[in-house]
């Protein structure tokens, strides 16, 4: 007996760019794997914009990645993207290139992970294909509901958070844009949202956000990250400050690197202010005056290469502002994380937009280190503020300058926080959790059918 | 109709000429049966004008004395009424001589016809010294009618046609365009000028060969419908385009002209035709079209430069091809684009040869099976392929024959083909081609030497990694009754599906259909793409099929340019005859495709060997398909 297949589909593969979306969908898809329940087969988009790499087939969209005959490309070389309403503006790349796949290979379920480059179309193709089979789609970012790159921060009013869309607000941040625009694209993403048996949220508040946008809320169902256990990093003890803070993840705008840059800035004209005024008390009485010890951060992070100019240019000009104290170690791949982490005391997330269930938090907590993030969405849900980390204010430089101040000067501060620290939840129980959706959805397709 | 001697008058003084024909009549004046004036047109063609005879053939044997040589020549009539000779019955005669003969300057004697039926013309019959061409024109058929003179000039071209064929055909065209000139009623120049109600230009005229063209221009229209549009060639031949026009909208000049043309429609001034010659034109300057339209207005309009060049007139007609197919206009490709590729494409049938055929290695008695793989530009392959070929004791007992469609690398092949036999240990032909023939052709030119009862049309980029897959294709094709062809599965180089038989989609908006693969680009174990079926079509990338039902079928067809659907064309001609086209996976071997063939040709072929595709086998795919998809349960 054939084991019933799952097919996953992810705007990008973790070979070509590294991201937190697409690690993931990679280890549920090896995670299934290993379950034996199902055969997984994932499907990535390849080629550009993330990839150089070119079709690699005369009439075929497909291309098998190197090494498993179970993971594909697929390009999308001679289609239109239409990064708007997010659709294919050519449709024979569903009704034909993407129909003759799905009746190739005949999927049980169909589990979407992220549907950027490739189009909501492919839920549609899927119903028309195999009727019966539960499609799945899991939300990672508020995409369908914000056309700024599903960030839900506004372009007015200094990239302000954005707590829900509507037609008039979304043209306010895009005036070229009319409101009935915005409104034909919410219906549209909307109706090929209704073919979807079953969303995942992996946190509390963006699920709430999409029920808010309207998705029925019996049609959502929070499910964790799942993370392949780590071995936490032995508490040392150690006879030295922990003011070593490590920031993972992509360099771009909203995930808050800058705000970091800020609060050294800070930290140090604090610093040169106190040493200034001690100085001029040292004249008067000759008593040591303790000197504060001041964070040292390394920054690990990818594909600032694909970020706006400004935004490059403005990153290595504070970088360059706080070299002493910040060190830019660059990308990393998945299994430096132990050495990395081993390097700094501290994680940060300082992101100035709601996040998801950020994976360097679970990462973080893996390797038993506690993190200092914003005090807003995902990751205000997933870190316990004086529990397992430290909240800061978002976007406010001066209050993480304090909050760095104080993890690195506050003995047995860190040891207390790290001992708050529960396992992220595992990848195993997530698989679990997942093939007994995928089972229990196929029962009720099955007698529905 | 036969030609009578009309208005006899008795003159005494005639001189009798000798012979047996109606000349000889011994009471007809000499007036009446000698040649009053004559001209060479060019050398070797000499033109005369005198009475009407009665011999029974229009062309007649004639045998003349030229400055005391005797030539044998043929000579050709034609009798006109004279108004210079008062109504008389007059003839031209065009006395074509053998090549070589030069311009003479005496003639002495003339017999006309053979035996029996013949007219001699000595010394007083013939005119006294030959004059040049104007005067004899001015004295014979210049005062006819226009009608009347355009029927002299068809003759004269009919007439000179042999030897506008011959090498000193341009100096018979220059000649005949001279006649042309002096007898052509000329019509008011063209001017482009939005105060004409008639204006035009010929934009471009594109030789498909010497004597089919394809016209591009316009003509703006604006009074009156178009009564003619007639072509005229530098040696005078007329070809009437008026009903055979393609009109189609030239925005720029439609909006300079009427918005409405004379017909009352919306103004579609553009002007494009492929036309055809009596007889091949090699003069490029001297082309005009007369056009005039129905309210009597006219004008003539002088050609640019004919464009010649082979290659580049093709490549513009497989450009305009694939413009005009996404403009959705196919009447101007089957009327006019598409006959003028397809007469290229028959040209190249005419130079498909095969120089030799060299056998390297001990040649065989007696096979099962022959190879047909066609090289071309790439001899990598060759080496690759007899590398797997050699590990094949079922290779060892095959016909191997190579065609070297690249003439070019003739010496190549020469230097590495006898040390590779041996080295591999695999008997094998070599077909030389004697020009670079394309695909079609060079397969069936293989085909043609093959022993074998069964033939595997190969690429040579399709590569077995292990012996026995000769063998087992045999079996599956032996093992299909009504089989037509049966080709394996295909595997490109990263293990993903290249071939698993093909099926057709048609395109959405244009209706072309498509020529697509079964699961390419999918991993090659997929249990889909491993049932042998039944299916639309297969690739002759590698495909068996019986000797003789190949040749039967006359075998790939060289209509497509540059190899392109020859594969899925032969299919839809077996299942038009009732045989099956299956696919088996029970053979698997690597195609690396592509390697060979430039793509940026590809994608200029690639839209006429489309449309052609579909334009021959449009209901046949439909048919196809639907019994496909009944087959497979898809209803």
């Amino acid at each position: 007996m054939e084991k019933p297949k799952v097919l996953y589909i992810c705007h990008n593969h973790p070979i070509v760019r590294p991201g937190g979306a697409e690690a993931y969908a990679l280890e549920l898809y090896e995670g299934m794997r290993q379950h034996g329940e199902f055969e997984p087969i994932f499907v990535a988009k390849g080629g550009p914009p993330l990839s150089k790499r070119k079709q690699p087939h005369p009439g075929s969209p497909f291309g098998l990645v190197d090494g498993d005959p179970n993971q594909y490309f697929v390009y999308t070389e001679g289609y239109e993207f239409d990064y708007l309403y997010g659709s294919m503006v050519g449709k024979e790349f569903y009704t034909k290139h993407f129909h003759e796949f799905l009746l190739a290979y005949k999927p049980a379920v169909v589990h979407f992970q992220h549907t950027l480059f490739l189009g909501y179309d492919l839920i549609r193709e899927v119903r028309n294909t195999l009727p019966n089979v539960p499609i799945l789609y899991t939300l990672h970012e508020y995409l369908p509901i914000c056309h700024r790159q599903g960030q839900m921060i506004r372009t007015i009013g200094g990239n302000e958070l954005c707590d829900r869309e509507s037609p008039q607000r979304c043209n306010e941040c895009f005036p070229d844009v009319s409101p009935q625009t915005f409104f034909m694209r919410k219906q549209f993403v909307q109706s090929h949202f209704s073919l979807v048996d079953q969303f995942i949220a992996p946190c509390h508040f963006l699920r709430q956000k999409y029920i808010d946008w309207g998705i029925p809320a019996e049609k959502i169902v929070f499910e964790e990250y799942g993370r392949h256990p780590v071995k936490p990093l032995p508490e040392k003890i150690e006879d030295r400050p922990r003011n070593r803070f490590g920031f993972f993840g992509q360099l771009n705008p909203y995930k808050g690197a800058t705000v970091l840059f800020d609060a050294v800035k800070h930290f140090k004209q604090e610093l040169a202010a106190k040493t200034a005024s001690s100085r001029g008390r040292r004249s008067s009485a000759a008593c040591e005056v303790p000197v504060d010890i001041a964070p040292d951060i390394r920054i690990h992070g990818a594909n600032l290469d694909l970020q706006p100019g400004t935004f490059q240019n403005e990153f290595r000009a504070m970088l360059e502002a706080t070299k002493d104290r910040v060190a830019m170690v660059g990308q990393y791949k998945h299994e430096d994380l132990p050495r990395l982490m081993s390097e700094i005391d501290w994680v940060i997330v300082p992101s100035t937009w709601w996040e998801n269930s950020p994976l360097v938090i679970q990462e973080a907590f893996g390797y038993g280190r506690p993190v200092i993030c914003s005090n807003i969405g995902g990751m205000a849900e997933k870190v316990a503020d004086r529990v397992n980390g430290l909240h800061f204010r978002v976007k406010d430089p001066a209050h993480l300058s304090q909050v760095l101040h104080e993890a690195a000067n506050s003995p047995g501060l860190w040891e207390a926080l790290r001992r708050g620290i529960r396992p992220p939840y595992s990848m195993s129980e997530h698989v679990n959790s997942v093939a007994n959706m995928y089972r229990s959805l196929r029962r009720r397709k099955a007698e529905a059918a | 109709m036969p030609i009578k001697l009309e208005a006899i008058a008795a003159d005494p003084n005639a001189h009798e000429p000798r012979g047996n024909g109606q000349a000889s009549d011994a009471s007809r004046p000499d007036s009446l049966v000698r040649m009053h004036t004559g001209s060479w047109l060019c050398d070797g063609l000499l033109m005369l004008v005198g009475s009407a005879h009665e011999l029974e053939n229009g062309l007649l044997k004639a045998t003349l004395t030229l400055d005391g040589e005797v030539v044998a020549a043929r000579a050709e009539t034609w009798p006109f009424t004279s108004d210079i000779a008062r109504g008389a019955r007059e003839a031209v005669y065009i006395v074509a001589c053998p090549e070589g003969t030069t311009r003479g300057i005496a003639l002495q004697h003339l017999l006309l016809g053979e035996g029996n039926d013949s007219i001699e013309y000595g010394r007083p019959q013939l005119p006294n010294k030959l004059t040049d061409v104007g005067r004899v024109l001015c004295n014979s058929v210049a005062s006819l009618s226009t009608e009347e003179r355009y029927r002299f000039m068809a003759f004269l071209i009919a007439a000179s046609a042999p030897a506008l064929r011959l090498e000193r055909g341009n100096q018979v065209a220059e000649a005949l365009r001279n006649v042309r000139d002096a007898l052509r009623e000329r019509l008011a120049a063209a001017e482009e000028s939005p105060q004409n109600s008639l204006s035009g230009r010929v934009d471009q005229v594109k030789a498909v060969t010497e004597s089919m063209y394809v016209l591009r221009g316009w003509v703006a229209n604006e009074a009156a419908r178009l009564a003619r549009f007639t072509v005229v060639t530098p040696e005078g031949s007329r070809i009437e385009l008026a009903d055979r026009l393609h009109r189609y909208a030239r925005p720029a000049v439609d909006a300079v002209f009427g918005a409405t043309d004379g017909g009352g429609q919306a103004a579609k001034y553009g002007v494009a035709c492929t036309f055809s010659t009596q007889i091949p034109c090699r003069l490029d300057h001297g082309w005009l079209v007369e056009v005039v339209d129905e309210s009597g207005r006219a004008m003539e309009i002088e050609w640019p430069a004919i464009e010649r060049d082979e290659a580049l007139v093709r490549n513009t007609l497989l450009g305009e091809v694939g413009d005009e197919c996404r403009a959705g206009n196919d009447a101007l490709i089957s009327d006019h684009l598409a006959p003028a590729l397809m007469e290229i494409q028959r040209c190249l049938d005419a130079e498909t040869r095969i120089r030799k055929v060299v056998q390297y290695g001990k040649a065989l008695e007696r096979a099962t099976v022959s190879l047909v793989v066609p090289l071309y530009g790439r001899l990598d392959f060759l080496e690759q392929q007899l590398a797997q070929f050699g590990q094949d004791p079922e290779i060892a007992q095959a016909d191997v024959i190579y065609v070297l469609d690249s003439p070019e690398l003739d010496k190549a092949v020469t230097d590495i083909a006898a040390p590779l036999a041996k080295l591999y240990g695999v008997p094998l032909r070599v077909a030389f081609m004697e020009n670079n023939s394309g695909f079609a052709r060079a397969t069936n030119a293989g085909a043609s030497l093959a022993t074998g009862r069964l033939l595997l049309l190969m690429n040579p980029d399709v590569l077995p990694d292990r012996p026995g897959w000769l063998g087992r294709l045999v079996a599956a094709h032996d093992g299909i009754p009504n089989v037509g062809a049966v080709a394996p599965k295909l595997v490109y180089e990263d293990g993903a599906v290249q071939h698993a038989g093909l099926f057709f989609h048609r395109q959405p908006g244009l209706g072309l259909w498509n020529n697509e693969h079964f699961f390419k680009g999918l991993y090659h174990r997929l249990p889909a793409a491993n049932v042998a079926r039944r299916v639309p079509a297969v690739s002759a990338a590698c495909m068996m099929i019986a000797a003789e039902l190949y040749r039967d079928m006359g075998g790939l067809s060289g209509q497509y340019v540059q190899g392109d659907y020859e594969d899925s064309d032969l299919c839809l001609r077996l299942f038009q005859v009732g045989k099956e086209v299956w696919y088996t996976p029970e053979v698997q071997l690597y195609h690396l495709e592509g390697q060979s063939y430039p793509s940026a040709l590809r994608s200029l072929t690639s839209g006429y060997n489309q449309w052609l595709h579909t334009h021959l086998h449009d209901a046949t795919i439909e048919k196809v398909m639907a019994d496909f998809r009944a087959g497979e349960g898809q209803g």
